[in-house]
């Protein structure tokens, strides 16, 4: 094999060629300025391509274009409203201050999602541009379940209650509907700038209203004012007790736990004393085990 | 997608520089674009003697056929010729080594490494290796893979030549910014160029007479058995005439030409012809008649002693019985009166010359045929090239790309 190779190194081939020496005849020189002036002028091409692509890089990057990806766009011809409560189309006209004509491009649609999303009955709203003149604006309302009344100077003013705590002031409710609202005996109001915090005895009181509205709607609508009371200050519901008035019980007594077992034996107690003619109760505890504790009383 | 090459054929003779350029699509079509004839300068038989003059001639050749081809040329193959060029024939062999004895891959490996390996003096280089049919127990297989024998044989033809001619005549091409991509000696371009593949099965023996050389190639049942280069061209019958006739190299150039023939032909030798001193051919004082006979007598000579020459070297491979195809003649000396006659006699062959096209068409000229065959050689060999696979430069790679 090395023998092989030493007989390959005397091949032609191998003779070391210098195709870059200096040029000793007039032709060669010729060749070579022309071979230098073309690759000068590719070299000025690629150089002038890049220079053209950064600087239009840092054009561009300074001189932003706008591009319209919207469309036609025309002034807003209608505004579609849709909301799951009672807020109507006339309330949105008082709140969304957007200006006859303006067109669809002219409205902040995130600004104006914020705006119904400060409203406190507004749990979320959606706002969605329709092209070509078409604002439609969803929203999603917060679901009354209980009243607070605030004292007001020498008048009074009633709050709205949702399912999670929040409170809100109600609006385009009618007034048949807030009736029907038990009212929240607490004190643990707390305001936080123009709103108020949301009242944490809700989740222990909630559980119940949902139930006695759902299956036992005629005592439910008995009921006038609700409140809680946890005197041993646990999680635990040991000490903790759920208060309702009614316009038939002066008071009934829960414990915070299994409303079921509960309100099946308040049904029962109140339909045996409805039939035995005992028309007022004066308390009804139903936080005991085993047993309902009846205390009749006359108005 | 086809691929086209563009190569520029380059033959550095002792009486002119052809630069022809070709294209090749796709390794299969050659298109002949432009040629580029300049009259040598320093060269004597195939060497460089003055290489600022090789170099201006062959470099001004080179731009005259790129600017009538309309291209610039990205590859070079350059013909070698001259007396320093020297082919050896030798053999390999090797024993089958499986058990079953049945040839394998490696078995042709080391023969033909054993055809190889013989060692060269110094200063010398190879050019060609050719490789001959191989030989199984002595007899001849085309291709002996997984035949069953004992002994392998392969003959290997190795052309070498003298490292520092061949030196110069790749720095004249280096000079001019190109690089040559392989080299070919004259006489192989040659045979590729004027015989075709039917001719050298049945053998042929073409030679190709130039002005300071004549190369000869002798085929053989398809593949090359014997080449070489005699020191003896056209050149030497132009001096033969000058110093015979007492004429100045144009006149005897001019007599060679017009009235030179190599037989002794009794039907005009007889007949006189004036030599003119005056370049206008008007008749002055010391103008002289010259018979013919003198003038055949002065060509047959050297003519007759070149075919010796060449007999000599062939020796016992000129044997008519194997070279059914005869003698083709070709280059510019080939076009004198009556040579295929003495060639014919002299080697005992039937001699032919290749067709003389007018001068308008400088390709299909024999004195073109070199550089015609060294394009023809490219395109029927095209993983020979000796350079042509090897890794370039990414600055070569560029270039390439971008035809600098």
């Amino acid at each position: 094999m090395r023998r092989l190779n030493k007989v390959k190194e005397k091949h032609w081939s191998n003779i070391k060629q210098d195709v870059g020496r200096k040029p000793i005849t007039f032709a060669a020189f010729r060749r070579k300025i022309f071979k230098s002036c073309k690759f000068g002028i590719i070299l000025a091409l690629i150089a002038g391509f890049f220079t053209f692509l950064v600087s239009g890089f840092y054009y561009v990057r300074g001189h932003p274009i706008d591009v319209n990806l919207s469309g036609p766009v025309e002034p807003i011809q209608s505004i579609r409203f849709h909301s799951d409560g009672v807020l109507s189309p006339e309330w949105l006209k008082n709140v969304h201050g957007i200006q006859r004509g303006a067109s669809l491009m002219d409205v902040d649609i995130f600004s104006l999602k914020r705006k119904l999303e400060s409203f406190g009955q507004v749990d979320q709203a959606e706002v969605q541009r329709h092209f070509p003149s078409t604002l439609k604006v969803t929203i999603k309302e917060l679901e009354p379940v209980m009243r607070v009344r605030l004292s007001r100077g020498s008048g009074f003013q009633d709050l709205l209650i949702a399912s999670e705590g929040q409170i809100f002031n109600g609006f385009d409710y009618p007034k048949s509907f807030l009736s029907k609202l038990p009212f929240l005996a607490t004190d643990s109001l707390v305001k936080e700038g123009n709103q108020y915090q949301n009242i944490k005895e809700i989740q222990q009181i909630y559980p119940l209203i949902e139930h006695a509205k759902r299956n036992y709607s005629k005592i439910y609508s008995t009921w006038r004012v609700i409140s809680y009371k946890n005197l041993a200050e646990t999680d635990l519901g040991i000490g903790a007790f759920v208060y309702v008035r009614s316009s038939i019980v002066d008071k009934i007594i829960f414990r915070p736990l299994d409303y079921k077992v509960q309100m099946s034996r308040l049904s029962v107690a109140l339909k045996t004393t409805i039939e035995s003619g005992i028309n007022y109760l004066g308390v009804v505890d139903l936080s005991l085990k085993n047993t309902a504790i009846l205390e009749l009383a006359s108005r | 997608m086809s691929t086209v090459s563009t190569y520029a054929a380059i033959e550095i003779g002792t009486s002119k520089v052809v630069v022809l350029i070709g294209e090749i699509l796709d390794g299969k079509t050659l298109n002949l674009l432009g040629v580029g004839v300049q009259k040598s300068k320093g060269v004597r038989k195939g060497k460089i003697v003055d290489f600022r003059a090789a170099s201006h001639c062959t470099h001004t050749a080179i731009l005259e056929a790129e600017a009538a081809a309309g291209v610039k040329v990205n590859f070079v193959f350059l013909s070698q010729t001259g007396a320093h060029l020297v082919s050896n024939f030798n053999k390999g062999s090797t024993l089958v080594r499986s058990s079953d004895n049945r040839v394998t891959k490696e078995d042709m490996k080391r023969a033909i490494s054993d055809a190889k390996s013989k060692q060269l003096h110094v200063n010398r280089v190879y050019i060609h290796y050719v490789q001959n049919p191989f030989y199984l127990d002595g007899a001849r297989v085309e291709d002996p893979f997984d035949c069953q024998g004992d002994r392998l044989e392969v003959g290997y033809l190795s052309i070498h030549g003298d490292e520092r001619t061949i030196k110069d005549h790749i720095h004249v091409i280096n000079g001019i910014g190109l690089h040559v991509e392989d080299m070919i000696v004259a006489s192989v371009a040659s045979g590729a160029s004027v015989a075709d593949d039917s001719d050298k099965k049945m053998g042929v023996l073409v030679i190709d007479i130039g002005s300071g050389t004549t190369d000869y190639v002798l085929y053989r049942d398809g593949y090359i058995v014997k080449t070489g280069a005699v020191p003896i061209g056209g050149d030497h019958i132009t001096n033969d005439l000058r110093f015979g006739l007492r004429v100045d190299h144009e006149n005897a150039e001019m007599i060679k030409k017009t009235y030179g023939k190599a037989i002794i032909d009794p039907s005009d030798y007889d007949e006189k012809i004036w030599l003119r001193t005056d370049p206008e051919g008007g008749l002055t004082i010391g103008d002289r008649q010259i018979r013919k006979r003198g003038i055949y007598q002065i060509v047959n000579a050297r003519v007759d002693e070149l075919f010796t020459i060449i007999q000599d070297e062939l020796g016992g491979f000129l044997d008519p019985k194997h070279i059914g195809a005869g003698l083709i003649l070709t280059g510019g000396s080939s076009r004198l009166n009556g040579i295929e006659k003495v060639a014919g006699s002299c080697l005992g062959l039937v001699a032919t010359k290749t067709p003389i096209s007018s001068s308008a068409d400088p390709i299909n000229s024999p004195e073109n045929s070199t550089v015609v065959g060294l394009l023809t050689y490219a395109l029927k060999h095209p993983n020979e090239g000796k350079t042509r696979g090897k890794k370039k430069s990414l600055m070569g790679k560029l270039s390439t790309i971008l035809s600098f």
